[in-house]
């Protein structure tokens, strides 16, 4: 799939609701480049969902594919979560990789859901792990959609789609 | 071929079956390299696609062979044919997808065009060539030995290579727990994975087949904090008496199980399928199994994880299946495929998929540790210095001609579990293809 799973026709959000959410999600980046994920866990719903894939290469006339890569219910995104987070628990995480996740082209429209938003944004997320330096950089668009709470929006549900058929790293250890 | 036409390879032995070692250098080494291709990924079976991927004349997919691109095609007759991905007429990449469906593959350079059998159908300039043209000589050039077992699609660029059959041998037994346990047997959950890891294609072919020591270490996080069907004292049980199967060919298989309801972490519509299509032996152990973890020679493997809990009482295992390609010394592309059961539900597959891809694989909680490790070994391999220290596998050879009488299928099983056998035999078989002048 390469459209967007949100729908683009939805009128777009207020100036002031827009900004909102740019600032949601430039926070919760920053927690994610900052390892902070007792914090970023905070900005989930109880009932969130993160998924990743990345694409298959097919004609221009036929169908376009994906596969999947991470597919995580709230519980397991947790437990993927506490196992990059744990030093006992993991390598591949510790020393964590240095990472620095750059937004743009934000997009957000009202959800069929009340309460909810759509928000379509292109996301560079570059990596540099290792004693050798190795740097990697991942070009991904990112489908989220934000729920509005009374102590502000939560993260329902993250789809990232990266923008690649062989992905160029040995593990995607990281969070988009 | 010989070793003069290649880079040098490091110091001899690469193997040393008395003290149980192995030379640090064949891990990352072009010599190495350039000889494996040719005394062993040009002359051997090895493994191109599934069926299931494939199942529609017209259907295509693009894979390597021995480091080639070719095309795996579903003809219009329903056979199967595989052609190197090159136009006959200037070499042209004629298939320039991962996959899709087409009857004809036209080259986007002059216009020539083969049908799925392979023939030329079509120059654009048939009546410029000399009188007397045989143009069924100008067709795309096959991959000459193409064969499946059960589903699974093997090539080789070896005319002279034995039969597929011969090839899997005693292995097929345990290729069928897997693969072919139910009457349609398996099918692939959508494209592969593909993704690139700086480790030698024989750091991954012996992790799975099979290093049972690293799975406490490595995995510690997952089986700390997953929620597994047996908990830490029962899968520690259960490593004890678990066993590692050695075939003739280089195969083997490690099995662990743990009695209890028969095929318990199985879906239930399944379980008379399994009792009617394996076999007594086999079906002793598919009811017990909670892993089971190969590598068939040379670079294909597969594991079925340990069920989890994915909501209260429902449990659901991972199948999958991964090819470690090489590109290069110390390189491999991986194609990693999850599989189900053909007659299993749409809502099983499906969980069967995400049970797969979060544990394995690119993302997966499991693999994502591994794969750090193995990248790490490279570099620290290719050096002299490591000479007169090979790497260790000892623990092989105080059990290495004791294999277990309790163990109901074919081939050679071993205990310990976690003793390092049929990674050793795994690099014995390896040693023996390098080291033989070809006939």
């Amino acid at each position: 799939m390469t459209a967007s799973p949100h729908p683009t026709t939805a009128a777009p959000v207020t100036d002031a609701e827009y900004r909102a959410v740019c600032e949601f999600l430039y926070d919760e980046a920053a927690l994610l480049d900052q390892d902070a994920y007792a914090a970023w866990l905070g900005l989930l719903t109880a009932d969130v969902r993160y998924r990743l894939r990345a694409r298959t290469l097919r004609a221009l006339d036929q169908a376009a594919s994906t596969y999947r890569v991470v597919d995580n219910n709230a519980e397991e995104l947790r437990i993927r979560v506490g196992q990059i987070s744990d030093p006992r628990l993991t390598f591949a995480e510790n020393p964590p990789s240095i990472t620095r996740r750059h937004l743009h082209n934000i997009r957000v429209r009202a959800a069929a859901e009340p309460g909810e938003l759509h928000v379509t944004v292109n996301v560079l997320l570059h990596r540099s792990r290792g004693v050798e330096g190795e740097e990697h950089c991942y070009s991904a668009q990112r489908h989220d959609v934000l729920r509005r709470t009374d102590d502000g929006y939560l993260l329902a549900a993250r789809e990232v789609v990266l923008d690649s058929t062989v992905i160029k790293s040995m593990n995607v250890s990281v969070l988009f | 071929m010989t070793q003069s036409s290649h880079a040098p390879c490091p110091p001899q032995p690469w193997i040393d079956d008395k003290t149980g070692t192995v030379s640090r250098r064949i891990f990352d080494d072009e010599g190495i390299f350039a000889l494996e291709k040719a005394r062993i990924f040009r002359r051997s079976w090895l493994y191109l696609a599934h069926e299931s991927e494939i199942a529609a004349p017209g259907d295509v997919v693009t894979r390597r062979l021995a480091g080639d691109p070719v095309i795996v095609a579903r003809r219009d007759d329903g056979g199967i044919g595989v052609y190197l991905n090159s136009c006959r007429h200037r070499g042209v990449r004629l298939c320039r997808v991962d996959s899709g469906s087409m009857r004809r593959f036209v080259c986007p350079y002059h216009g020539w065009t083969f049908g799925n059998d392979g023939a030329l159908l079509s120059t654009t300039v048939d009546n410029l060539f000399p009188e007397g043209t045989d143009f069924t000589k100008l067709g795309l050039i096959p991959v000459p030995r193409v064969a499946t077992y059960k589903g699974l699609i093997f090539g080789s660029w070896n005319t002279e290579v034995g039969p597929l059959e011969d090839h899997l041998g005693d292995f097929r037994w345990y290729l069928d727990l897997f693969f072919a346990r139910t009457p349609g047997g398996a099918t692939v959950l959508g494209p592969p994975q593909r993704f690139v890891v700086n480790a030698d294609w024989k750091t991954a072919a012996i992790n799975f087949g099979t290093d049972n020591t690293h799975i406490i270490t490595t995995h510690i996080g997952p089986l700390t904090l997953s929620k597994t069907a047996f908990d830490r004292k029962q899968i520690m049980g259960a490593l004890r008496d678990a066993v590692q199967v050695s075939t003739p060919g280089g195969h083997s298989v490690s099995l662990v199980t743990v009695p209890g309801r028969p095929y318990a972490h199985y879906p239930e519509e399944l379980h008379p399928l399994y009792e009617r299509t394996l076999d007594e032996s086999q079906r002793v152990i598919l009811r017990d199994l909670a892993i089971g973890v190969s590598t068939v020679f040379p670079n294909l493997s597969f594991i079925e994880n340990i069920a989890q809990e994915v909501a209260p009482g429902v449990h659901v295992k991972g199948l999958l299946m991964r090819q470690w390609q090489p590109v290069g010394p110390g390189k491999i592309e991986v194609l990693s495929w999850c599989f189900a059961e053909r007659e299993a539900s749409a809502e099983y597959r499906e969980a069967a998929l995400v049970r797969g891809v979060n544990d394995f694989g690119v993302g997966g909680v499991f693999e994502q540790e591994d794969v750090e490790l193995w990248s790490s070994i490279g570099d620290l391999s290719r050096s002299p210095a490591g000479d007169g220290h090979p790497f260790v596998f000892a623990t092989a050879l105080p059990h290495l001609d004791d294999p277990v009488a309790d163990h109901p299928g074919p081939g050679r099983a071993y205990r310990p579990f976690a003793s390092e056998i049929t990674q050793f035999k795994f690099l014995q078989h390896w040693n023996q293809l390098m080291t033989e002048e070809p006939a």
